[in-house]
């Protein structure tokens, strides 16, 4: 049961609360997750991060900054987001959550299916992440991966990495379902040859990872065969047999998705 | 905490704890137009408020996250009395059917067209993603949406939006206001959570974990010792009464195999105690206090394991008929902790193998019919579970008034509810008041009593209000389900498609307790056999007892089932016998004038009745829908990995059950003229308010408007069966019918008296008068003149509608989808239902039926299953998981079609059509999947992972 709501005037008080109730508080940004019924955890503290101005979309310098803050449908309506992104964002198919969902809180739920999560992965999008220590710039794998925590408060996308090749594919059983596997794939493309390759997948462990034998198998080289692809993809994953399909069928599924975000993000060109 | 917010423009104070949501905040404020259907998860939107401008769940809020902002509610949108243009663009094209989502989806068009004068599909589309409406198929919104900008500019402006019918009439086969419509589009109280009253008591219920056992002790002590906690229920204290919760005509078919709680417990998520108390949270509290100890058994959840040999018994029950036991009955072997199970005439079960009913009929000589036949083929086909999914879930609310218990239903059958309850309470049906509210969505899972008797019970030995509302877990293991089913087709046929014998094999797994074990399976075979003219047919129908939840009345009532079994067997012939589909359907179809033999076999446990079809769309139905598709034209993609094909079904339903059904309604002049129905109808949302309405309009030569309505209220409306077996239009639209014929009898010869001539030369005219050779009369001075001192009373008319005519209703499914072969995806790109309900007394309102059916069971088809674990706990019992479809899952191209018949046994040649919508989608989608990938589906649902383990991908 809740029983206090805090409402910091700073970041640094959003902070100081944490630190002074500990386990028993949470940070609340839009709530889609916490405020949902199914949530795990039993805050006693919440501290809202609605009034601490974290909800602007900035191009400085070419570097695009995202306030954690900012709702993934301010992603969709911002004239500052690559298009891609913007598709990943529309991946979240019910407007009502995207009027409230928040990108800090989706990048904190830091959940497998995330679809918004896994193409920023695939941007290399570092996370300015604060403490009472201070403000910390890491990349947004070091989140994904549980090695970094601290409060979102922005996330950054630096120009080369807009300039990356980006597409999103997601295999779901209904419009309205959660993508049982999301893929974000980007690379840079120096004439047919990719570079950088980052494969970003969910749905087949408990978080968003990155393909890295997989990457490193495909840079360097011109984009091969979609089978080849399919079939590397699936020889590098182990999902796990659950309600939303097989492992055998997630297996092949993430090679099939992979392996079509390749192919999108090849003929589409840039984000 | 105090809220500072903004609602609907005026500034408002709230106290709120932190952890309120803002739904249950506003519920608790009086600000009613949040609705709930999924307990806050956020997935089904029905609690949708306009949050600073933007569309949000109010469920996924905190009571402190609305501080300072500006909230919008549907109470915003009505000027005073008056519906907006939006409103009433709603009611007018027909999406305001159960109106549970009706606010969610106002509010949604209010923000998509306050941000975009015009805006496109794809927009339209995103505005309602988040909002789930299981009724309307979603089709008709964007003619709402429209419509509703039109008005925005002209607020007279009229659009054609369905088919008109019958020149000849004023209101029957036209586009009318709904006349429940304003109400719901208003967001008046009027679903049973509305009518609860402060200081009501709260009903949970304990529910087993185990899908077998038995209880061995229960300790409630520590419980009801509680402060708040008002009464606890368990098998030692419950009325030792056996009942069936199906709510069907008396004597039921279903077998009275349950008590209120039973000392045995038979699938996971039964009945263990009911905990009555002053909060839902000293309730909840309760709950977790009451010590259970079981004897866990062996459970049996599939048909096989149900059939075999020593398989565990779901009923070791002491067995008894009413009338008719076997000479062979024993119960020596019975456990009495398995209490009893009563039929009330013999049904052919035999719990002692698991079977709760059987049933074998046929025509002709089936073995003469495939030694005639050139080409065999035979096939099994199975279905799985799946809900019903109401957005409203199950609701009563009880009280007592005057020494009587009046019972705020959300229900298709109010006096079936009456009889049963009264049945439990040991009570007689005068002391019970069952008052219809509007429900929000039924489809069939509301013909059964699932938890009215509970909360009745409570309130009649409590003396205390009660609610009693499911959560959406208890909707999906503790209400009802579609049976799954297997069926075992065998086609005979000639070289040139001529079918010469039809056999079906089919077997039910209708769960812990017998609720419709024999008319639902029987009705695969009722509703489908009858589609194909053939000499010999024959069918086997056993139903099994089983530990998985529920099942019962589903929207097609078996038929979807036995359509896609029957259909796809039809398509998997011309296939071999190398012809169209479309032309083996041709050959064979049933048509206008024939004598269907075969229903002297199908009675609902008792001999059936041949019946002449007495109308029938078919071909009209093939020929425009063939044409619409392009049935002969070969789709390619350019996509090498999609690949296009395109299908087809037949399809029929009945319209009530003739020689079983009966309805009733009373018309009443009023003092100035106008008029009073009381109806028995129970209105689902389906639009029966306003058919029987139009028939008492359009009978009397009155204007709608002239007559109001009050239906499905036992204190105050004649008896009538209920909503169920697409009786509506045929049953309680006919007997509205028939008692404005009585009526006008009545004023005729009144005003034959008051103009001094014979009836013969009088005639109604409209509006509401009557005129003769020599003068006219209206029915206001016709009234004054009875209602005054000397006159003969208020005019006043009751009347009855039973039948032995049935009027089926006929149809053909149309497809066209794009199978993905690398992710096994299904797209549906185009899907037509073309329907021949007879005359469409409210055509708006019979499209979206016919949308609504199809798309239901588009999701039944591709993607909707309950999962569940090894004991029998089903694992996606909640809306994220188990997916319904959603606007974003419209075929790209959707239409329905009314396809003009005139019936003659029908109201106005009126037939039905929303049940009959249920049984295209799964054998024209399978059919469509083999013709793009040459594979035959045979299970539902037609999952990516099933097409690419049939495609050898994984």
């Amino acid at each position: 049961m809740i029983e206090q709501y805090h409402q910091p005037k700073s970041i640094k008080e959003a902070l100081e609360f944490k630190k002074e109730f500990g386990k028993d508080a949470l940070f609340l940004s839009g709530g889609t997750e916490v405020n949902n019924k199914d949530f795990p955890l039993e805050p006693k503290h919440l501290i809202a991060l609605g009034t601490l101005n974290l909800d602007k979309i900035e191009d400085k310098k070419g570097e695009l900054h995202i306030g954690a803050h900012c709702t993934i449908q301010q992603l969709i309506e911002s004239d500052n987001v690559p298009g891609t992104l913007k598709k990943a964002a529309q991946m979240i198919i019910n407007k009502n959550i995207r009027n409230v969902a928040t990108v800090g809180g989706h990048i904190a739920s830091n959940k497998s299916c995330g679809d918004v999560l896994s193409a920023l992965v695939a941007l290399d999008a570092h996370v300015e992440i604060e403490s009472l220590k201070g403000a910390e710039t890491v990349s947004i794998l070091d989140l994904v991966d549980e090695k970094k925590t601290g409060l979102i408060t922005q996330i950054h996308i630096s120009q080369k990495n807009q300039e990356r090749h980006l597409a999103n594919a997601n295999f779901r059983r209904s419009a309205n379902d959660v993508s049982i596997i999301n893929a974000s794939v980007s690379f840079h493309n120096n004439g047919d040859v990719l570079s950088d390759v980052i494969i970003a997948l969910g749905g087949v462990a408990k978080h968003i990872v990155r393909l890295n034998a997989v990457e490193k198998e495909l840079s360097g080289k011109a984009m091969p065969q979609r089978e080849e692809i399919e079939k590397l993809v699936s020889e590098n994953v182990d999902p796990i047999t659950d309600i939303r399909g097989s492992a055998e069928f997630k297996k092949y599924q993430a090679g099939v998705m992979v392996a079509q975000a390749f192919c999108t993000a090849k003929e589409r060109g840039q984000a | 905490m105090k809220i500072q917010v903004k609602v609907n423009g005026v500034p408002k104070t709230f106290l709120a704890e932190p952890s309120e949501r803002v739904r249950d905040l506003f519920r608790r404020e009086n600000i009613t137009l949040v609705r709930d259907g999924c307990d806050g998860h956020g997935s089904c939107g029905a609690c949708t408020i306009v949050l600073d401008g933007k569309t949000v769940n109010s469920c996924l809020l905190l009571a402190p996250q609305i501080e300072g902002k500006e909230v919008y509610t549907v109470e915003y949108l009505s000027n005073n009395r008056e519906m907006s243009a939006l409103q009433s663009a709603f009611v007018d094209t027909g999406v305001v059917q159960c109106g549970y989502c009706t606010p969610a989806m106002l509010l949604a068009a209010k923000q998509l067209i306050d941000s975009y004068p015009n805006p496109s599909r794809e927009q339209i589309r995103d505005a309602f993603s988040g909002i789930f409406c299981r009724c309307t198929g979603y089709e008709q919104y964007f003619a709402a949406v429209d419509l509703a900008i039109k008005r925005n500019k002209d607020p007279n402006y009229k659009a054609k939006l369905a088919p008109e019918f019958r020149e000849n009439l004023r209101v029957v086969g036209k586009a009318k206001r709904k006349v429940d419509g304003p109400r719901l589009a208003r967001g008046e109280p009027a679903f049973v959570e509305d009518m609860v009253r402060p200081g009501s008591c709260h009903l949970k219920m304990l529910r087993s974990p185990h899908a077998h056992a038995y209880v061995k002790n229960i300790g409630t002590t520590e419980a009801e010792a509680m402060p708040g906690v008002v009464h606890i229920v368990t098998h030692k204290n419950c009325p030792d009464v056996y009942y069936n919760q199906a709510g069907q005509g008396f004597p039921e078919p279903s077998p009275y195999d349950r008590k209120l709680i039973s000392e045995k417990v038979r699938h996971v998520g039964d009945r263990v105690a009911a905990v009555v108390a002053e909060t839902k949270e000293i309730a909840e509290e309760a709950i977790k206090k009451i010590k259970v100890e079981y004897e866990v058994l062996k459970p049996v959840f599939t048909i096989d394991e149900s059939a075999k040999k020593d398989a565990p018994l779901v009923h070791n029950s002491e067995i008894e008929y009413v009338v008719g036991a076997p000479d062979d009955l024993d119960n020596s072997k019975a456990d009495p902790r398995d209490g009893k199970v009563i039929y009330q005439f013999p049904i052919h079960g035999d719990p002692r193998k698991n079977i709760a009913a059987s049933v074998s009929g046929g025509i002709g000589a089936i073995e003469k019919g495939f030694e005639e036949a050139e080409v065999t083929l035979e096939n099994v086909y199975e279905s799985t579970q799946i809900q019903c999914t109401p957005v409203e879930p199950h609701v009563v609310y009880t009280r007592m008034e005057g020494g009587r218990l009046v019972i705020h239903a959300s229900t298709q059958v109010p006096w079936h509810l009456r009889r049963i309850t009264a049945l439990i309470l040991g009570i007689s049906e005068n002391k019970i008041r069952v008052i219809k509210e509007r429900v929000g969505g039924g489809f069939g899972s509301k013909q059964d009593i699932v938890l009215e008797e509970v909360a009745a019970y409570c309130t009649w030995v409590t003396g205390r209000p009660v609610l009693f509302r499911f959560t959406r877990e208890e909707e999906f293991i503790a209400s009802r389900t579609r049976h799954p089913m297997r069926v075992r087709v065998k086609l005979g046929a000639k070289k040139d498609g001529k079918l010469t014998a039809i056999k079906m094999d089919l077997e039910a797994n209708t769960g812990p307790y017998g609720s419709h074990c024999l008319t639902v399976p029987m009705n695969a075979c009722s509703k489908s056999l009858p589609l194909f003219l053939c000499d010999h047919v024959k069918f086997n129908v056993t139903t099994y007892y089983s530990n998985i939840p529920p099942c019962g009345a589903y929207q097609g009532y078996g038929a979807p089932k036995g359509s896609y079994a029957l259909q796809l067997a039809s398509a998997e012939l011309a296939e071999k016998l190398g012809m169209d589909h479309l032309e083996l359907l041709e050959k064979n179809r049933v048509r206008d004038g024939v004598m269907l033999e075969i229903l002297r076999c199908l009675g609902e446990g008792r001999e059936g009745t041949p019946q002449k079809v007495s109308s029938c769309g078919l071909g009209p139905a093939l020929e425009q829908g063939a044409q619409m598709i392009e049935w002969a034209k070969k789709e390619k993609s350019d996509d090498p990995d999609i690949k296009i094909g395109k299908g087809v079904a037949i399809i029929q339903q009945g319209s009530g059950l003739p020689g079983l059904d009966s309805a009733n309604a009373t018309v009443n002049l009023l003092g100035d003229g106008t008029l009073m129905l009381l109806s028995g109808g129970t209105d689902l949302g389906t639009g029966l308010d306003t058919l029987t309405t139009k028939m008492v309009a359009e009978t009397l030569c009155v204007k709608m408007e002239n007559i109001s309505m009050i239906a499905a209220d036992t204190d105050v409306t004649p008896y009538d069966d209920g909503a169920y077996a697409s009786s509506g239009t045929f049953f309680s639209g006919s007997a509205a019918l028939n008692a404005a014929k009585a009526l006008k009898e009545k004023i005729l010869k009144v005003a034959s008296q008051m103009l001094e001539e014979p009836v013969e030369d009088l005639t109604l005219t409209f509006p509401a008068s009557v005129k003769g050779k020599k003068g006219s009369v209206t029915y206001t001075e016709i009234s004054r003149h009875t209602q005054c001192g000397t006159g003969c009373g208020q005019l006043s008319a009751t009347a009855n509608f039973t039948t032995d005519k049935a009027a089926f209703p006929y149809g053909a499914h149309f497809s066209q989808v794009a199978v993905n072969t690398r992710t096994g995806q299904v797209k549906v790109q185009k899907y037509y239902a073309l329907q021949d309900c007879g005359t469409p007394i409210n055509p708006e309102l019979a499209l979206g039926q016919i949308y609504g059916g199809a798309l239901k069971t588009i999701g039944h088809s591709l993607f909707e299953e309950m999962i569940f674990d090894k004991k029998g706990k089903c694992l996606n019992a909640n809306l994220l998981d188990y997916k319904v479809p959603m606007i974003n899952d419209l075929p790209d191209d959707f239409k329905a079609v009314l396809v003009d018949t005139d019936d003659p046994f029908g109201p106005y040649g009126g037939k039905s059509v929303s049940e009959i919508a249920c049984n295209g989608a799964a054998p024209s989608l399978a059919a469509a999947i083999h013709d793009a990938i040459g594979i035959w589906i045979r299970k539902w649902p037609f999952s990516a992972e099933k097409i690419l383990k049939e495609l050898g991908k994984i």
